[in-house]
């Protein structure tokens, strides 16, 4: 503590903006592993559910158990667009077959935009980490340039060289690169573990709405 | 059915948790950390002992010293004398000199020794003598008796007095002696000697603010023993004090030779980077820093 106190205004700075760094950074790794674990855990059950049941309109009722899976936003755009395309369609014989296929893709769009907003959605303030993995290291280093410089002013006033003189000014700056260090490693560590569980869930999202497609393909060749 | 056509989606999809009061919760996490690391928690640390302050008041450094003695007295000599024990005056057992040799007559009363002892030694000696007197005052051999009578008396008067001088003037030194550790001074120092520096010409009183700085400087040296190759080691380095007494310079006029002895006097330099005093002018001192002399 007594290393910060005594450090110059411009460590002073950056001891400051490496804790600013380092707040947000711990509060996004608390957001985003509350968020990403009961995602995953929803999305588990979720599949089980939606596997178990046979009818949409069933599955459709039982979502609110599941709120916090992205399957589940990607289920009821889906359900939601058949719904629509369904009430709209007009019973023609003749182009019957174009109509079901048509429908098909609009419920393909719709659940590649639901995947892509929930995408964005886990993904987001990961970059904040991104940015705090990448800079902290060099923030602390600027403080201890500046320090060492500092430190080489007392050392060329008092007119001394020996170790004495020059170690408490250097162990003095040096605070500032351990500190952007203590910044950065939890951020490129967590930024790491939610991106890989980012990916494993959007992944899932794309085999969801693969299966989700077929499945309304089928339902509207059998009529 | 435009509603449905034009109907914005995906807005609503979840309710994620606030991330405000996560921020909240990791700044509060970093003020546990920072006062745990800086040892703010002191329940195991026993509380910090309250500062002692020693003034010295007969030891303040000022820049123009009178002539005296750094330990003497001041000017004050009523505060002075309330501090140091009153001398102890004890006077010698007055012991009358014996009348010269006289006569059985005086041989009675030989002295007037004004100690008991005395007296009693003398009236046994008296009392020897005076059957004899009274037997022999006719005859000459009873003469001849008398007058070895009175000298055995006499020796043995002599030597009581010599055994009480003794025993005064021991009884004087170690009065003195104990006088001496209650002050710290030396004993057969000029104790009416006036506060100042034996050198000094000035008429501030106090010691020189020099002689101050190299002794507070000799203080603050330290070297571990097992670093120590040499004793015969000697550095002189010239310090330079602004007038707020904030150091401003060294400069090693002499070097050792041996890092080590060198960085150890930079250590004890840069131990008063400030004076506990205001010097008022610019200090310059040239310390001699004498490794023999430092670890006696």
């Amino acid at each position: 503590m007594d290393l910060i106190l005594n450090a110059g205004p411009v460590v002073k700075l950056v001891i400051l903006v490496l804790a600013y760094f380092s707040v947000v950074s711990w509060a996004i790794i608390f957001f985003k592993f509350r968020v990403i674990h009961r995602a995953t855990r929803d999305s588990a059950q979720f599949q089980n559910f939606f596997w178990a049941k046979k009818r949409f309109d069933t599955i459709n009722q039982g979502l609110k158990n599941y709120q916090h899976s992205p399957l589940t936003v990607l289920f009821r755009e889906g359900y939601q667009e058949l719904l629509r395309n369904q009430s709209d369609r007009n019973v023609d014989d003749e182009n019957l077959f174009t109509a079901d296929l048509g429908q098909s893709e609009n419920v393909g769009r719709a659940l590649r935009r639901a995947t892509t907003l929930e995408r964005q959605r886990l993904e987001k303030f990961l970059t904040f980490l991104a940015t705090t993995g990448s800079t902290a290291p060099f923030i602390g280093l600027f403080g201890t340039v500046w320090g060492i410089m500092d430190s080489f002013q007392g050392i060329g006033q008092t007119g001394s060289a020996s170790l004495a003189v020059v170690a408490p000014g250097i162990s003095e700056a040096l605070i500032a690169t351990a500190i952007g260090l203590v910044a950065a490693i939890p951020a490129v560590v967590g930024y790491n573990h939610f991106v890989n569980k980012v990916n494993l869930l959007t992944g899932e999202m794309d085999n969801f709405s693969q299966e989700f497609l077929n499945i309304v393909e089928r339902m509207l060749r059998r009529g | 059915m435009a509603d449905n056509h034009f109907q914005r989606r995906g807005a609503d999809f979840h309710s994620d948790p606030k991330i405000g009061w996560i921020v909240l919760l990791s700044l509060i996490l970093h003020l546990v950390l920072v006062l745990v690391f800086s040892g703010s928690f002191g329940h195991h640390n026993p509380p910090p002992k309250r500062p002692v302050y020693y003034v010295d008041l007969t030891q303040l450094p000022v820049a123009n010293p009178r002539a005296g003695r750094p330990d003497g007295q001041s000017g004050a000599p009523k505060a002075v004398k309330k501090s140091t024990p009153a001398p102890i005056k004890k006077t010698p057992p007055t012991v009358k000199r014996a009348a010269p040799p006289t006569p059985a007559k005086k041989a009675v009363q030989p002295s007037r020794p004004t100690t008991k002892a005395v007296k009693k030694t003398a009236t046994k000696a008296v009392r020897k003598a005076q059957p004899a007197a009274k037997t022999t005052a006719t005859s000459s051999q009873a003469s001849a008796n008398n007058d070895t009578n009175y000298q055995t008396a006499m020796s043995a008067v002599e030597k009581m007095r010599r055994n009480q001088k003794r025993a005064a003037l021991k009884e004087k030194l170690a009065a003195l002696a104990s006088s001496d550790s209650r002050t710290g001074t030396v004993a057969g120092g000029g104790s009416n000697a006036p506060l100042g520096m034996p050198d000094g010409t000035g008429d501030q009183a106090g010691v020189s603010q020099e002689r101050w700085l190299q002794a507070r400087l000799t203080k603050n040296w330290s070297l571990s023993k097992y670093q120590v190759v040499r004793r015969d080691l000697e550095c002189r380095v010239r310090i330079t004090y602004n007038s707020a007494g904030v150091l401003t310079g060294k400069e090693f006029i002499k070097t050792s030779g041996d890092s080590t002895f060198d960085d150890s006097v930079t250590r004890a330099i840069l131990k008063s980077r400030q004076l506990e005093f205001n010097p008022g002018r610019q200090l310059q001192v040239t310390v001699t820093f004498n490794l023999k002399d430092l670890m006696d």
